[in-house]
């Protein structure tokens, strides 16, 4: 059963150089307990997808009016601030990239858990101290009671990502959304956090949207991963599906261009060219500039979103049109 | 190798926070607080990359500054060419940058935002006397191309420009003086996947044309094998193993080398490794355990007193790969 259900997610923003269509007819869904990986590079719009999603988009950007964005089957768009707030960080929680920015400097670690636990639960404030301190236990930090007084600045980058990942879980999320969770952090730190986050998603069956350029994360941690190029999903399948028959070409190229330490040391093909500005996507399919494949139709139509199998998307024509693949 | 290194480092040694030593030989020798750089001897022969490798705080920043001359250094000696560059000063240090120069990892950070591209790329060529006026206009207008950027590109300032394309002028900017040697420090972190394989193309690509030697600093294993036939992994200040790539690649020897190609994520599912995950962070460099650095975190089944009480000196265990690791002929298997 799906928990969180996005339908034709649009987000634009009006600039002096035109409207910027950062993310378009964005739609998936996700499973309890399921991990859904959203990849993309910069500017796909993946985390203005996920900021949707917890109805934080920035001014001056605009959701569009026929969005859906529906937790257990009630559209959050359309309700209230008070109906987002209740659901933002009890029910949906986020773990953003950088916890040195997005942690309050001034305040301790265990003022900000419970201050998170305050916001959506009536409890004494020894209770929610009490709570902060298995948080963090659970997390994997020594000493808990003893961090629950430390400022930010006192702990290292890995134990930094441990507490914002403890005030996430502070309120027993269903949805946990992780938007680049170990990009910041070096690679055994990494190592560690991703252990933690399948472990504790294992213990407390949350379902997680993950949202990272990296491919490997992806492949170690996803059931499913979601390719995002242009603001669109171009491409979707389940996890082995994807890396080892990606049909999508851009999908392709990016699993090419990944560096990796099995097979051929060096990629065989670079994806020329650079991804075009949001205000400025190309006619037709917005990949095309840069595909090997193109042909007319490309530069013309835009795909819609196709189903070369079951279970499985693809924006693009070579899913109606296989031969062009072998030209 | 008969052949003088282009460059040779001899029990480099780099320090901070402690107060200043009096003078070079050790005079006047105070207690020095952050060991940032611990004893390390390195070669590069001309024409080849050495990747140094390691995550933060392991030095390897510092030590690519040490050898650009950044800063000066505590102990020990720097040649370049057979050149002792170690404490040198005024023109001679300024002849030496048109040989050693560097590519930083934020070519955002380290492009002037009110210069134009072609002033930016210009300003080496005016600082050392190379070109001026129409001819440095030429110059900027080849090293562009050179880097697979249109001629055009000059007029334009840093902001109108992506990631990849601000790293290929902090890359023409670096070639403007003809260098030798280019430190290239973390240059494609902050790029995209698509974006970061054509700098490196870019980048080997230049290397074959311009027959320059590389000392490549990158924490990505995985981007480091594309670049590099000899690799230097450092932990905490040291160096704890070095050798050919494909060898450490294979085989890696010491412990902290095994646990790093382990937590690379791979972008193949099937292929999900057996993940050797460290317990703790690194150590605080200003104190630093006893033995092995390495020892409280390390997972070999072998650990014993010895690591604890004996620091491990780097050493030839197979070929030309060595390692500081008492039980490196018994290396971590990676699927064991």
């Amino acid at each position: 059963m799906s928990v969180l259900e996005v339908r034709d997610l649009s987000v634009t923003f009006t600039t002096p150089s035109g409207v910027a269509r950062a993310v378009d007819e964005v739609a998936f869904s996700l499973d309890a307990g399921e991990t859904l990986a959203l990849v993309g590079e910069s500017g796909s719009g993946k985390t203005m997808t996920a900021l949707a999603v917890l109805g934080l988009v920035p001014p001056p950007g605009r959701v569009g009016s026929s969005s859906q964005v529906r937790y257990q089957d009630r559209n959050l768009l359309g309700g209230s601030e008070a109906a987002w707030r209740a659901v933002r960080g009890a029910e949906i929680a986020i773990v953003f990239q950088e916890p040195t920015t997005s942690l309050n400097p001034v305040l301790t670690i265990g003022t900000q858990i419970t201050e998170t636990i305050h916001a959506h639960e009536r409890v004494t404030k020894a209770a929610a101290r009490a709570r902060a301190a298995e948080l963090l236990q659970r997390v994997g930090i020594a000493d808990p009671t003893h961090r629950l007084d430390s400022y930010p600045h006192q702990l290292s980058g890995g134990m930094r990502q441990r507490a914002m990942i403890a005030m996430a879980l502070a309120c027993r999320p269903t949805v946990l959304i992780a938007d680049e969770p170990t990009t910041a952090l070096d690679v055994t730190v990494q190592a560690q956090i991703l252990e933690l986050l399948a472990a504790l998603k294992a213990e407390l069956g949350m379902a997680m949207l993950l949202i990272t350029h990296n491919l490997g994360l992806a492949a170690g941690v996803a059931d499913r991963v979601a390719v995002m190029y242009g603001g669109r999903i171009v491409e979707s399948a389940d996890t082995d599906a994807l890396f080892h028959q990606p049909v999508h070409p851009y999908t392709a190229g990016l699993l090419r261009a990944a560096p990796r330490l099995e097979g051929p040391a060096r990629p065989q093909t670079v994806i020329p060219g650079a991804v075009p500005p949001a205000t400025a996507w190309p006619t037709g399919c917005r990949f095309h500039p840069r595909c090997a494949f193109a042909w007319e139709r490309c530069a013309a139509d835009e795909p819609p979103t196709l189903s070369p199998a079951p279970g499985r998307t693809a924006r693009c024509w070579l899913v109606e049109e296989p031969d062009r693949r072998r030209a | 190798m008969s052949e003088t290194p282009l460059l040779a480092i001899d029990g480099l040694v780099k320090t901070y926070g402690g107060p200043r030593r009096a003078g070079f030989g050790g005079v006047g020798r105070a207690a020095p607080r952050l060991r940032a750089v611990d004893g390390v001897d390195l070669t590069i022969a001309r024409g080849e990359t050495l990747a140094l490798v390691g995550e933060s705080g392991s030095g390897k920043t510092t030590l690519g500054r040490c050898v650009l001359r950044l800063t000066d250094v505590d102990a020990g000696r720097i040649r370049f060419d057979g050149m002792d560059i170690t404490t040198l000063r005024g023109p001679a240090l300024r002849a030496l940058r048109r040989r050693v120069q560097v590519v930083f990892q934020d070519p955002y950070g380290s492009l002037n935002p009110r210069m134009t591209v072609g002033d930016a790329v210009a300003e080496p060529l005016v600082v050392h006397g190379i070109a001026r006026g129409a001819a440095a206009t030429e110059r900027v207008a080849g090293l562009l191309k050179e880097v697979g950027l249109d001629p055009t590109y000059a007029a334009r300032y840093p902001h109108e420009l992506s990631g990849g394309q601000r790293q290929r002028v902090g890359i023409a900017r670096a070639l403007a003086v003809g260098p030798e040697l280019l430190v290239l420090d973390e240059p494609v972190s902050a790029l995209d996947v698509s974006v970061q394989a054509q700098v490196l193309t870019l980048l080997r690509d230049l290397q074959d044309r311009r027959k320059l030697t590389y000392l490549f600093i990158a924490h990505d294993l995985a981007v480091v094998r594309q670049m590099a036939a000899r690799v230097a992994v450092m932990y905490v200040g040291r160096i704890v193993e070095e050798g050919p790539a494909e060898a450490i690649f294979r085989t890696p020897r010491h412990p902290y080398t095994a646990a790093l190609l382990s937590a690379v994520p791979e972008p193949d599912p099937s292929g999900r490794r057996r993940r050797i995950v460290l317990p703790g962070d690194p150590p605080s460099p200003v104190r630093l355990p006893s033995g092995c650095v390495f020892h409280p975190r390390c997972p070999h089944p072998h650990k014993d007193r010895r690591c604890a009480d004996e620091v491990p000196a780097l050493r030839v265990v197979a070929g030309a790969q060595r390692a500081a690791c008492h039980y490196a002929e018994e290396p971590l298997t990676r699927d064991g």
